[in-house]
């Protein structure tokens, strides 16, 4: 594997600017979505939690 | 105390006793951290079969597990010393300490995931389906001395860990099951490491930190579900393919764990993915000359995948039980459809990159960035395993849903099952990935190693007030009926039912987590029709029923999807029926404890 990796690094820089901001514009986009989700997802446990403390509360004299 | 002292004893026996099988097996010892990491998987595989033998026997009991454990121990006392004089002489100061800062941030922060899961793992359990199966099946197994038949709790669900966790609770009690999953999640994270180091010299560390950094790890770490042990064998199985060439035992090896990974959890099939890559890989070097390598590993894969089925079948005539409600899909029991295939495919894509029901039902983010990043930069680089087994799960799995539950395409409820899959192929890619960027100065190493660290941050949080509210139960500064009584609705009706003098005890328990009840039960599923009011159409048929049980108490907690009219409506008010308890629930509704009345 190694060896591999040594032939590809004598190929050049992999790294095309055009590829790279790409890259990077999709990486930033997909976090957006990703967390907006998992915001919501967060949320809806934390409301889950909410609910349960007022079953606690309610055990309180 | 007598927990973490069995559990500290058990972790020396298990480390030295897979150091003894390895030896045994002629392997070639890798590094250390992969040494320790692959003896405790395979001696967990090894608990497992003998822990179902003892339970297919019914000779589960607190001395036949000290037995196993002692002749465990006795069998490994060389590898033992050895394995204590090369721990002396490691350079812990310069593993720890005289790194980059770089290094020094991912060690922290590795640091502080596994502290959230230790104190996770130190509290009493209170996961939701540890309550309703994970736990609660091994505690039957155990008062049982071993396996029994039931129709109304899941047992005849395969679940191959549940052995690790009967013999955690017949040496120490629940907390070393506990800790003995918390373990295996180590391992786990020890074999990512070392999978990764063999991809990439050098990206151990950040293999580490991406798969804690993950919703499912860092969700589960410290729990005692089965997805976390699954992925353990999946690394293992990996790691065993990645090192075939050395030997054929190797391939054999990987065919094991895989069963394993099966047997634990059959949801997640997807795993599976690593068996024709094994055979395939070995046949490809050995040729002919492969054919008895094959056959072992199949009977081996068939042995470890294959023996909780087998006793499904010498009891049900089944080799897959199915429980009402509980199968993988609503369509093949005359469900509605939901759409075309095709949609729900790209429904489930969609999914599988983002989350699932909970936060906690994904493989996180940059893992799909690490597999994105290495098609597009190092396709022609590296090493494409990581990535390609990764794509064929994925693959492997939408296909057996297109197939056999086009409808559970649409839901986000199975994403957790193919995670094992995705966070043990995809999280070595994406520390592959990671390690190529960290070399190259630029935007694209700012992207990504931000990217790399952002998901930790709302993860930290999240576990860190996990364990703070568990902590005072962790240390022991607060009881485990306090703790408890909190967290569990039902907790404080399953207390009383405990204490009752009658030693006759038997009850209906139409709730969610039977696991807390000690007294014998019947379990009424929170979902689907049960056995138990099977054929029951009036009151009267269901009184009848109560008495041939000998049900002496019924618990009854609101909600769930069961299928209980006697239940759910005026059924348990008046004779015979006499409510002696009532408990506050979500809603405004109440947990109800009912005695029956002597005819």
């Amino acid at each position: 594997m190694e060896q591999q990796r040594a032939a590809g690094e004598a190929e050049g820089d992999p790294r095309p600017p055009r590829r790279v901001a790409l890259f990077v514009a999709a990486l930033a986009g997909y976090y957006i979505v990703y967390y907006w989700i998992f915001v919501g997802r967060v949320g809806e446990y934390f409301a889950d939690i909410l609910r349960h403390f007022a079953f606690v509360r309610r055990l309180l004299p | 105390m007598i927990a973490i002292v069995s559990f500290v004893v058990l972790v020396l026996v298990l480390l030295s006793f897979g150091e003894r099988l390895t030896r045994l097996a002629g392997l070639r010892p890798g590094p250390l951290l992969e040494r320790l990491s692959l003896s405790w998987t395979l001696s967990i595989g090894v608990v497992t079969l003998a822990v179902f033998g003892l339970a297919a026997l019914h000779l589960v009991t607190r001395w036949s597990a000290l037995l196993l454990v002692g002749m465990m121990a006795l069998a490994s006392l060389g590898p033992a010393r050895d394995l204590f004089r090369e721990l002396r002489g490691v350079a812990w100061g310069e593993i720890l300490l005289r790194r980059s800062g770089w290094d020094r941030v991912l060690l922290a922060l590795i640091g502080l995931f596994l502290a959230g899961g230790l104190v996770m793992a130190l509290a009493p359990p209170t996961g939701m389906d540890t309550g309703i199966y994970h736990f609660t099946i091994p505690k039957v197994i155990l008062q049982n001395h071993g396996l029994v038949p039931r129709s109304d709790i899941w047992i005849h669900k395969t679940g191959g860990f549940y052995m690790v966790y009967v013999l955690g609770m017949a040496l120490g009690g629940e907390i070393v099951a506990k800790l003995l999953a918390f373990g295996m999640a180590v391992a786990g994270v020890g074999l990512a490491a070392s999978v990764s180091e063999r991809l990439r010299s050098g990206t151990g560390l950040a293999a580490m930190f991406i798969v804690l950094s993950t919703p499912l790890s860092a969700g589960y770490l410290g729990y005692e579900y089965l997805e976390l042990p699954v992925l353990s064998y999946v690394l293992a199985a990996f790691l065993a393919v990645l090192r075939s060439s050395e030997g054929k035992v190797w391939t054999i090896l990987a065919c094991g764990l895989t069963g394993l990974a099966l047997s634990t959890k059959p949801s997640a099939f997807a795993t599976g993915i690593l068996l024709p890559t094994a055979l395939g890989l070995m046949l490809l070097r050995e040729r002919q000359r492969g054919a008895v390598t094959v056959i072992a590993s199949l009977a081996l894969f068939a042995l470890t995948a294959g023996f909780w089925s087998l006793w499904n079948y010498a009891t049900t005539g089944m080799l897959v039980y199915r429980y009402p409600g509980t199968s993988l899909s609503a369509s093949d029991e005359g469900g509605a459809t939901l759409g075309p295939w095709w949609v729900g495919l790209i429904r489930q894509l969609g999914i599988l990159a983002t989350l699932g029901i909970y936060w906690t039902d994904s493989a996180g983010p940059m893992i799909v960035v690490g597999l994105i990043g290495v098609a597009v930069f190092l396709w022609r680089r590296e090493s494409r395993i990581a990535v390609l087994l990764c794509a064929a799960s994925v693959v492997g799995y939408l296909a057996v849903l297109v197939v056999l539950a086009p409808d559970y395409l649409f839901t986000g409820f199975g994403a957790r099952y193919l995670s094992p899959s995705i966070v043990g192929f995809g999280g070595p890619a994406a520390a592959q990935f990671v390690g190529w960027v960290r070399e190259r100065p630029g935007p694209l190493r700012t992207a990504v190693l931000l990217a790399l660290l952002l998901p930790a941050a709302p993860l930290l949080v999240l576990k860190g007030g996990k364990a703070a509210v568990a902590a005072p139960a962790a240390v022991g500064l607060e009881s485990r009926s306090a703790y408890l009584g909190k967290k569990v609705e039902t907790f404080a009706a399953c207390e009383v039912l405990n204490r009752l003098p009658d030693p006759n005890v038997k009850v209906l328990f139409a709730g969610v987590r039977p696991y807390y009840l000690d007294r014998p039960f019947v379990w009424i599923p929170y979902l689907g029709p049960n056995a138990f009011l099977g054929g029951v159409t009036t009151r009267e048929e269901f009184v009848r029923r109560v008495r041939e049980q000998g049900i002496t108490h019924i618990l009854h907690e609101p909600g769930g999807f069961r299928v209980a009219p006697f239940l759910e409506s005026d059924g348990l008010s008046g004779p015979p029926f006499r409510e002696i308890g009532r408990w506050p629930w979500k809603y405004d509704k109440t947990v109800r404890l009912y005695a029956v009345e002597p005819p």
